[in-house]
Formats: C-alpha cells, sequence, structure tokens
C-alpha cells in the first residue's frame, strides 16, 4: 500500500494547490480564494471537475475488473506478473480519484464558508458559536492572554446567522480566559486575517465582561481528564525550573510555561505559593531543545502509547486474562492516554495505529507495522484531508517510515563497527531522522548538524522518565504528594536532558543553515539519497578489488570465482565481530579460574 | 501401473519425461505448464541455468518445465528471495509489497471507497445542527451561570432585547422632539415587544436608529405607508423599493405592526 499512501498525499497537495489556482490564481491562501464571485461560475467549475471524476471512477474500474477476467478466461499465458501490476494500477487509480473527492469537497465547503468571506473583506464583528478543541495555551500575540481553537458551528454576523463548519484560533484576555476543552461557547469578537499560523481566521474576543458565555458543559469524560492534566500540571509547579518547563512537556506534550489553566481547577489561594515558570528561562530552554535537534521529545508520540500497551499486555498476562479481553484493556488505555494527552496531529496518527495494533491483537495475529501505518495514513488523509497540509503530521508519520522501513538495514550496518547497544541506538535516530530531515528543512531551513549525538545522550533517560510522568499525572488528582514524588524522579530524569540541551544547542556547531522551502528540502533528500549510494559502491569496488587480488587459474576457476552468488561470497569478519572474539578470549582467560583451553 | 519401458541405453537424450507415468497433481489456480513458452527461471537453480544454456530450446522447455514443477510441488516460488531474508522474520514482514490479486484489489477499493463516503457523511453533518443552538443569551445562562467560576453576578438580558434597546437610545440624542417606544437606557431587562419600532406610527429618525435602514429607505417606507394607508404585516415591507428578503430578515426583530 505504500504507493497508495504516496500518490493520496500528492494528490491531495496537488489538488489543494489547484483549487487556489482555479479560483483565484493564489496559491495555499484560503481567504483569497473567498474573492471568487460566487454568483456565476464559482464553486462549478470544481464542482463539475469532482462530479466527472465520481462518474469516470466506476467505469475505469468496471473496465479493468472485466479486463482481468477476461485474461484469466483465456488462460494461454500464465501472466500473473501483468495482472498483480493492472490490480496494482486500478488501486491506485482509485486513491488518486477518492483522493481528488475528499480534498476537493472539503477545499469546496471551506471556501464558501460564512467566516472566510467576512475575513477576505478585512475582517468585521461577529457571535461565534463553537465547540473548544484544544486546551488553552498562551498565546503568541502580545496582546492576548491566552489562545484556543474553536470548531465553529454557527456565525452570526449582522444579525445574520449562518452555518459555518471551520476552526478558528480564538485569542481572549483577562476574564475571557474560561475556555474548556470540549466545552460550547458563544463567543463575541472581532473576525481577522491571520497574520501567521495555519488557521483560516482568528476570532480576537471582545474585553467585555459577557463576551464568552458557556453554552454546554463538557463530558464527563473530559472534565475528568482536565481535573487530572491540571492536578498534575499544579504538582509540577513546586519542582525546580527545569522540571516545571520539561515533565510537562514529555507527559503530556506541552511545555510548563505554555499551560493556563482554567478558573475552575485554581484551588483557594492557601498553598499556592509558588511563582509562574521563569518566562526567560524557559524559552532559553525551548530554543535550545529546538537547536540541539531534541524538540521532538517535548511532542507526545507512538513511545507513550508503545509505553501504555505494554504495560497493560504485562499486567494482563500476568493474570492470565483471555486475549480478547487483553486487546479490550489496551483500547481502554489508548483511549485514556488519548484524552489525558493535549492533543496534536502526531497523538492522532499514533492513536489510530494503536488501535489498528489492538485490532490485530484481538483477531490473534501478529501486526505489521508498514502496513498498519500504511493504512492509518490513507484513512487519516481521506476522511480529514487537511492533515495533508499539518506539518507535525507529517512529522510523525515520515519518522515512523524511516523506522520501519530503514531501521533494519541501519541496524546491521552500524553492527559492523559499534557494540550492540549504542548500534541499536543510533541506528533508530538516524532512521527516524532520514525522512524527517526534508519536513524539518520545510519548516525551519537548519540542518541539526549534532542531533544525532544530542539524541544518542538523552536516549537513556527518555523511557524512565516518561513513565514517571504518566504515573505523576495518574494519581495527583487523588493523591498530590504521590504524584509530586513521581514527578520528582521524573524532574531528575530530565535534568540531563536539560545539561544535553544547554551543552549542544548553545554550542556554535549545533545548526548549519540550509536552503529554505522545497528546494531545499529536495537538496537535503539528495544528498541523504548519495551517502547510502555511496557506501553501496565503496562496498562493491572494495569486493571487485578483491576478486580481482586472486591469481587466475583458468577458466574454470574463473567461473567459479565470477559465477554470482550461486557459490557463495566469501567470508569476512567485520570489525565488531573480531573485537567481540577478542574480548571473550581475553574475558575468558582473565577472570576463568581454570586455565586451560579457551573454549567458547 | 504399468511399468515404464526404458531404452538400452538410458541417456538424457533418449530418456523423456514424457515416458513416466503421469499422476494427476492438482495445480494451483491460473498455473500452466505450457511448453511452446518457456516458464522463467529460479535464480537459484544453477544446473538448470546451466542446461538451458547448452541444451536446444525444446528440452530447455522440458528442462524449464519440470524445474517449475519441482518448484510448485516443493513450495518454492519464483519470487522468493535469498536465505538470509526469510531469517531475518522482521524485515520479511515490514517489506513492502507490490504484487496484488484482484480480489485484494477488490477488498482495497471498498475500505477506500468506505473512507471516502465516511468523510463526505461527516462533512454534510457540520451544517445540520444551526437550529438547536442557544443563540440567546436566556437559552444559554440557566447553564452558564451555574458553572460561572467568577463571583461577578450574571445578568440574565436577552441578546437580542438588549440590542434594540441601545440602538433607540441614540434616538434621543440625535433627535429629541421622537417620542421613543419605551425607555431603552433604563431597562435592559424589559421584554423585547416595547421597544418595537411601530411601522404605521415610526418617523423617519425612528426608522434610521434601525441598522440597515438608512434615510433614504425610510423615506420609502414612510412613502409606501402614505401610499397604502396602513401597514397590516411586517412583510409588507418587502413591497417597499430597496427592501429584498435579506434587509427584512435583518430589520424584522426590531420593527412590528400594531394595530
Amino acid at each position: 500500500m505504500l504507493p497508495c499512501v504516496v500518490v493520496v498525499w500528492t494528490t491531495l497537495l496537488a489538488e489543494h494547490a489547484a483549487f487556489g489556482h482555479i479560483c483565484n490564481g493564489a496559491v495555499g491562501d484560503m481567504t483569497l480564494m473567498a474573492r471568487w464571485p460566487r454568483q456565476a461560475f464559482g464553486p462549478i467549475w470544481p464542482a463539475a471537475a469532482i462530479v466527472l471524476l465520481l462518474l469516470i471512477m466506476p467505469i475505469v474500474v468496471a473496465v479493468a475488473y472485466w479486463r482481468i477476467r477476461r485474461r484469466r478466461l483465456h488462460r494461454h499465458h500464465c501472466h500473473r506478473r501483468d495482472s498483480a501490476l493492472l490490480c496494482h494500477g486500478v488501486v491506485i487509480v482509485t486513491a488518486m480519484v477518492c483522493a481528488c473527492v475528499s480534498g476537493g469537497l472539503h477545499d469546496l465547503v471551506q471556501s464558501t464558508d460564512p467566516i472566510i468571506d467576512v475575513v477576505a473583506e478585512n475582517g468585521g464583528a461577529a457571535m461565534v458559536i463553537g465547540t473548544v478543541s484544544v486546551p488553552m495555551t498562551v498565546s503568541a500575540l502580545r496582546d492576548a492572554d491566552c489562545q484556543t481553537d474553536i470548531r465553529v458551528h454557527g456565525v452570526s454576523v449582522d444579525r445574520i446567522r449562518s452555518p459555518s463548519s471551520i476552526t478558528i484560533r480564538v485569542y481572549a484576555t483577562g476574564q475571557s480566559c474560561v475556555f474548556r476543552q470540549g466545552a460550547d461557547y458563544r463567543v463575541v469578537g472581532t473576525l481577522q486575517r491571520p497574520r501567521f499560523g495555519g488557521a483560516p481566521a482568528w476570532l480576537i474576543v471582545d474585553d467585555a465582561s459577557d463576551a464568552v458565555t458557556e453554552v454546554r458543559e463538557p463530558a464527563w469524560w473530559r472534565r475528568a481528564g482536565t481535573i487530572m492534566q491540571e492536578s498534575f500540571i499544579r504538582v509540577t509547579r513546586r519542582l525546580p525550573d527545569h522540571g516545571q518547563v520539561l515533565v510537562p512537556g514529555l507527559t503530556l506534550g506541552v511545555l510548563g510555561q505554555d499551560v493556563v489553566m482554567t478558573p475552575w481547577s485554581a484551588p483557594a489561594q492557601t498553598d499556592d505559593t509558588t511563582a509562574d515558570v521563569d518566562e526567560a528561562y524557559a524559552q532559553r530552554l525551548e530554543d535550545d531543545f529546538k537547536q540541539a535537534g531534541i524538540m521532538h521529545l517535548m511532542a507526545v508520540s507512538g513511545s507513550h502509547f508503545v509505553l501504555a500497551s505494554t504495560v497493560t499486555r504485562r499486567l494482563c498476562a500476568r493474570f492470565l486474562i483471555p486475549r480478547w479481553a487483553t486487546s479490550v484493556g489496551v483500547v481502554v488505555a489508548y483511549m485514556m492516554l488519548a484524552t489525558l494527552v493535549y492533543p496534536s496531529d502526531s497523538v492522532l496518527r499514533a492513536a489510530i495505529m494503536g488501535l489498528g495494533g489492538a485490532a490485530c491483537l484481538l483477531a490473534g495475529r501478529r501486526t505489521q507495522a508498514l502496513s498498519g501505518l500504511n493504512w492509518t495514513v490513507i484513512l487519516a488523509l481521506l476522511i480529514d484531508p487537511s492533515l495533508a497540509h499539518s506539518y507535525g503530521f507529517a512529522l510523525s508519520c515520515t519518522a515512523v517510515y524511516g523506522l520501519v522501513l530503514c531501521g533494519d538495514a541501519v541496524t546491521r550496518f552500524l553492527r559492523g563497527f559499534l557494540p550492540r547497544i549504542l548500534a541499536d541506538t543510533m541506528a533508530v535516530t538516524i532512521a527516524a531522522q532520514t525522512f524527517a530531515l526534508p519536513v524539518q528543512i520545510m519548516m525551519t531551513p537548519q540542518l541539526p548538524a549534532l542531533s544525532v549525538p544530542a539524541n544518542m545522550l538523552v536516549a537513556p533517560f527518555v523511557a524512565f522518565t516518561t513513565i514517571a510522568g504518566l504515573l505523576a499525572l495518574c494519581v495527583s488528582w487523588a493523591v498530590p504528594a504521590l504524584g509530586f514524588a513521581f514527578a520528582w524522579i521524573a524532574c531528575l530524569g530530565t535534568l540531563p536532558l536539560e545539561r544535553c540541551a544547554t551543552l549542544i544547542g548553545g554550542s556554535r556547531f549545533s545548526v548549519l543553515p540550509w536552503h529554505e522551502g522545497a528546494k531545499g528540502a529536495m537538496a537535503v533528500a539528495a544528498f541523504e539519497l548519495a551517502v547510502p549510494l555511496t557506501i553501496m559502491m565503496v562496498r562493491a569496488m572494495v569486493r571487485v578489488i578483491a576478486r580481482g587480488a586472486l591469481p587466475w587459474r583458468g577458466p574454470e576457476q574463473d567461473r567459479v570465482a565470477y559465477g554470482g552468488d550461486d557459490d557463495g561470497t566469501p567470508y569476512r569478519a567485520r570489525y565488531m565481530e573480531r573485537v567481540g572474539a577478542w574480548w571473550r578470549e581475553t574475558r575468558t582467560m582473565l577472570f576463568e579460574r581454570d586455565v586451560g583451553d579457551v573454549q567458547h | 501401473m504399468p511399468r515404464p519401458v526404458l531404452s538400452t541405453e538410458p541417456t538424457i537424450e533418449s530418456w523423456r519425461i514424457r515416458d513416466l507415468p503421469i499422476t494427476d497433481v492438482p495445480l494451483p489456480a491460473g498455473f500452466v505448464i505450457d511448453d511452446d513458452e518457456p516458464f522463467p527461471l529460479a535464480p537459484a537453480d544453477p544446473s538448470g541455468m546451466a542446461l538451458a544454456r547448452d541444451e536446444s530450446d525444446t528440452s530447455s522447455s522440458l528442462v524449464s518445465s519440470s524445474s517449475a514443477m519441482l518448484g510448485m510441488l516443493a513450495g518454492v516460488t519464483v519470487g522468493d528471495g535469498g536465505v538470509d531474508d526469510l531469517l531475518e522474520q522482521r524485515t520479511a514482514r515490514d517489506r513492502p509489497r507490490l504484487a496484488l490479486e484482484p480480489r485484494h484489489a477488490t477488498i482495497i477499493i471498498l475500505i477506500l471507497v468506505l473512507a471516502l463516503s465516511l468523510s463526505l457523511t461527516l462533512l454534510v453533518q457540520q451544517g445540520m445542527r444551526l437550529s438547536t443552538m442557544s443563540w440567546n443569551a436566556a437559552d444559554g445562562t440557566a447553564g452558564a451561570s451555574s458553572t460561572s467560576p467568577s463571583d461577578t453576578p450574571d445578568v440574565p438580558s436577552p441578546d437580542e432585547s438588549a440590542t434594540p434597546s441601545d440602538t433607540p437610545s441614540d434616538a434621543p440624542q440625535e433627535s429629541p422632539d421622537t417620542n421613543a417606544t419605551g425607555d431603552p437606557s433604563a431597562a435592559p431587562s424589559a421584554s423585547p415587544t416595547s421597544t418595537l419600532i411601530d411601522l404605521n406610527t415610526a418617523s423617519s429618525e425612528q426608522l434610521q436608529t434601525i441598522k440597515g435602514i438608512g434615510p433614504v429607505t425610510a423615506q420609502r417606507i414612510i412613502d409606501h405607508r402614505t401610499e397604502i394607508g396602513r401597514y397590516t404585516s411586517v412583510d409588507q415591507l418587502l413591497d417597499v423599493p430597496g427592501i429584498g428578503a435579506k434587509t427584512l430578515e435583518k430589520i424584522r426583530p426590531y420593527v412590528e405592526v400594531r394595530s
């Protein structure tokens, strides 16, 4: 399914660019699309193209299937390979058509949204009803206190109410920062065109006291999750500085200084003697993490879900619980984890893939990482085409693709030179970074030159720190003292992270400037392709030279020597194998009691 | 089973595989041993390759078909790679597979179409909840005030009446000789009906306080009123030139017809 994934993703990107071109000759700016006059021929053009594709697809599929059947009936040629390729081609065409339809219709609906219209006319006052989809965080604008995202249900502009379906970014100040995740709010404010970021519109909340009204409470599980998150944050506020910033980042995916707590959870102010996080220190630490290339640790990814699943499965195996109940337990653990951490696209990807793994457990089959990842990406992109433009989703997917496709080859290569533990850690880092580097270059045009040593330095501490943090998250709402104990252990684990980031991120050689944009990404990809090709060419040349050094003994020996790999390749011990043999013999010689034959 | 008849010199040229009694081996679907076209040979069959290079076409096809039969019986196919990869279980599981059979392709296509229809259903569902939303503060107050964390008292003023009570409040400043219908500044919680403008008795200045009506439109409303005598319904405003359906919906909350 890998070609399908590539086809679907590139089709969505191309369709988005084409939609922008068709509508207004501008690429990638949703607000400019709204200026296309909707009266005469506005969305009819793309709508007609989509309908045409919908009509063509079943015809193509039917024709292809008829031809396959006709071929099989004839039977005078055994063209299994041809029919396999034909089937694959049909699947790829179907995937392309589905992606076009889904992406086109989503773009169409978004371009005719009333909020986009308002923003295209340079904004205006509006009242918005919607559901808050992410917890509040510290605002990126200087003149606002908090920000959040609202999935809009309806908007009222000039007292005309219209349905709307986009997700906008909301900035609020002071008393209006009362947003709870999962609740419905009615917000009065001013719509604005966004100056940065991926949201299609910004809503700056008015300063009035009744600008934000809660219309519906969040669900009970959402409320429970928020309470647990906030008790955990309050516990981490009692840790030293680096713990306040890093422990929430490692556990929840949000750095300590970015958290804004809702007024519901503020306790009676008696025991709140700790100050807020030191802003300047936190900002510098965050920058050091980014320079060192270990910022991905501060985002929740598959490793959290793997930990949760391992713990659940071990627990269930301990009590000899049947397999179907184990898979239900794993699903429950995933749901709880997805509720507790701050939502993001990489969490979505990890959760869907994890649920696929739980389904495999239920069916009693072994998981296949590549297949699971392919299907996760295809289904996620078809159901929500906006994920194709999301950097978080792209980084998460490319890192896992790198691990799955190249991980073993790199491990095998490195085990020839390095001890097993070092080789494994380095292989994980290199494999994950290989595919993710072009996407990272598109985000910030800088090459993290020292990211491999930085990752290898911090790798041993991440696992137990994450476990301690998750345990603190689970118990802080009930027993804050125990939660503080776990958080303190996690804080111990984040000290090496902080030291490594300051040391490596602060050095002059940590980043190299690179060409920006798509060109830089392609240059990096070409460079990464050249490295293994060079290694393979060097190896092949060494092999040819070694063969050429054999004395030539006539045509018989010639055929044997150059006969390809029927007779096998001559064995040459790799470096680590020789070192390992030497070490075993030395150890036996030095530390065994009876000095006799050294046998192993 | 008849005994095979062997010739006196059983060399490879005289002995043919067709002389042996043939048992009926069930072949896999789509697998046909075709003597006219040589089957692509497995690379791990050096003896077969060597012989095929030296012999003529017919015997090479014999050898190739026999090795193909042998391969099929032994469970080894053309696509099987080297031994090392099979030993590395993880690699074999995670290698991308590019060969699909028609039934696999059908299932994949069905799943793709299902995902597409789910996506479109979610898209269509988004606009369907407008009527159930509580646009007025009066509907949402009961829930909001009980969960409001701050200690400020929540003033349950209906949203719609607050705004028309604001706009006529401009009227006393603009034109002191208008008789404002209601006391907007003193009654934020007054019921909506007392602050609506009566179309039959309103003056031009009163009509202009409504957002969406300017001086020209106000004059046209009054002219139409003199033309037809009196308004009997708010919908008659559609007859006024310059007021369409959209404008009517805009101004409807502020006007009424009192008999």
